[in-house]
């Protein structure tokens, strides 16, 4: 295409660039190569792919001294606080407001990871109030529809407070890490909390998920659940 | 999708209905508005061999008749609200149809009469009527027949109609003493169903009726007056220990064990009195 030799041949700007200037957009030399090879150049090879891989460094699938092994290069954190209304005479619980800061590193689309978050943490909150598969005395599943898998609902939530901090993960080429898993166990275990809160010294009486109605109204009346 | 094959009748009149409903009454599904209905065919838990769709009768007006407030059997959620009738006769169905979740659809399409029928203990309507002491009107081939509804909610799923009957309309007295109501529903969350509900008229000498739904496998209904000098909060409690001691036969489901619901009934009983009262009070 620029009737060079390949020595001659520099790339910038995302163009090919011959010495004394002549250049053709690498969009350009693609397309050609993709649609008429014979004139792109001698000895082209179809597709025009290459493939790289990243290892991280603190990956480690052998296991050491110790038996351990680290799969996962990194990992996000966050904070989750959550406050919640228990009725004492029903045992039924209502999330008042609830707060998450997340730290998943370098955030490519803070709206996706936005979204991500929320709903892993309503996924936590149904998780540790709600969401239950029950079975009858003979394994017969009971919970077959929504109506008896009981999912959250949008009167059932505050408005889900998130904000995020970037800390770059030192092990990643971009400083990516995971983003939204943390919002499920972490709203899970926040909820639980403060349900154990609320219930004061029978707290430690709350061993099990959900936190159901019927659940809590058993421990206040002095069982285990 | 319904899979089994069945038959579909839209009879244009009350004689029609009820002739096809004597000839065809062990086969035979009335259709209301269908929310129940047409998931159960559609889950494959019933295939009657015939449905009988009531749409094409005038079931669906309110009116006043005799100093009676007549509300046909077809009218549903989306009509009681926008009633002014219901609003001024009957408020306590007027307050217990907002509450109604599940959308649009489901208030335009659930029917009062189809409810009342269904008689399911973890829904709104039978405590409401229980608590009006309305009355059912059943037209069948042999003629109208008026239930008291104490008599028609017999049991879980089971009222007194008869399998050759169709519900026409329901009467609710007009006129009485009632010069407040309350309504209210205990569930998990917005996607539970009933657990237990709680209707309470009020009158202006503080003398209550409370309907207790979703606990028992039947409404009932309760009846405190409170006395001269009494309390707020001995009254409160002299009513929840009459919403346990009134309930004979409890209600359990995949939502909630045995012992819950009568566990739970005096504590929403009480909370519809304190909205009745806060009414009052205005």
């Amino acid at each position: 295409m620029l009737g060079v030799g390949a020595e001659a041949l520099t790339f910038a700007d995302g163009h090919v660039v011959a010495s004394g200037g002549r250049r053709v957009s690498l969009a350009r030399v693609g397309y050609e190569a993709h649609t008429n090879p014979i004139s792109v150049a001698r000895g082209i090879r179809l597709p025009l792919e290459a493939t790289r891989s990243f290892e991280p460094s603190n990956v480690r699938v052998v296991p050491d001294e110790t038996g351990r092994i680290a799969t996962y290069s990194s990992f996000p954190y966050s904070v989750h606080a959550v406050a919640l209304e228990l009725d004492r005479p029903t045992g039924a619980v209502r999330v008042l407001d609830y707060a998450v800061v997340h730290d998943c590193g370098v955030m490519v689309n803070p709206t996706l990871v936005t979204g991500q978050l929320r709903g892993a943490v309503v996924m936590g909150l149904g998780a540790a109030l709600w969401e239950e598969l029950t079975y009858g005395p003979s394994g017969a599943p009971l919970s077959r529809r929504f109506k008896e898998y009981l999912l959250p609902r949008a009167p059932d939530l505050p408005r889900i407070r998130i904000g995020h901090r970037s800390t770059p993960s030192p092990h990643h080429p971009l400083g990516l890490k995971g983003a939204g898993e943390s919002g499920v166990g972490g709203a899970m275990a926040a909820a639980m909390n403060a349900v154990a809160d609320a219930l004061g010294s029978d707290g430690r009486r709350l061993t099990r998920c959900p936190a159901t109605a019927p659940a809590v109204l058993g421990i206040l009346a002095g069982g285990v659940e | 999708m319904i899979r089994a094959l069945f038959e579909y009748a839209a009879p244009a009149s009350l004689d029609e209905a009820t002739a096809l409903l004597a000839a065809r009454r062990e086969q035979i599904a009335v259709l209301g508005g269908g929310t129940v209905l047409v998931q159960r065919m559609t889950l494959g838990e019933w295939s009657p061999e015939i449905v009988l769709d009531l749409r094409r009768l005038p079931l669906a007006t309110v009116c006043l008749a005799d100093g009676d407030l007549v509300i046909g059997a077809r009218v549903s959620y989306s009509t009681l609200l926008a009633s002014a009738l219901v609003e001024r006769h009957a408020p306590l169905l007027n307050k217990m149809a907002g509450w109604i979740t599940g959308g649009a659809q489901i208030r335009n399409q659930g029917t009062i009469g189809g409810a009342a029928c269904y008689a399911n203990p973890a829904s709104d309507v039978p405590a409401c009527l229980l608590a009006l002491e309305a009355r059912m009107v059943l037209a069948s081939a042999s003629g109208r027949r008026v239930v008291g509804a104490a008599e028609f909610f017999a049991g879980a799923f089971h009222t007194a109609r008869r399998p050759d009957e169709l519900p026409v309309e329901i009467v609710v007295p007009v006129g009485g003493p009632w010069t407040a109501v309350g309504y209210t529903k205990q569930k998990h969350c917005a996607s539970s169903w009933p657990i237990v509900t709680a209707a309470c008229l009020a009158d202006a000498q503080a003398r209550f009726r409370i309907a207790i739904g979703g606990t028992g496998v039947c409404p009932y209904a309760i009846e405190p007056v409170r006395g001269a000098r009494e309390g707020i909060a001995v009254l409160f409690g002299r009513i929840a220990g009459m919403a346990e001691a009134g309930l004979s036969e409890e209600w359990s489901d995949e939502l909630a064990p045995p012992g819950y619901r009568r566990r739970i009934a005096g504590a929403v009983a009480v909370r519809a009195v304190q909205q009745a009262i806060r009414v009052g009070a205005k």
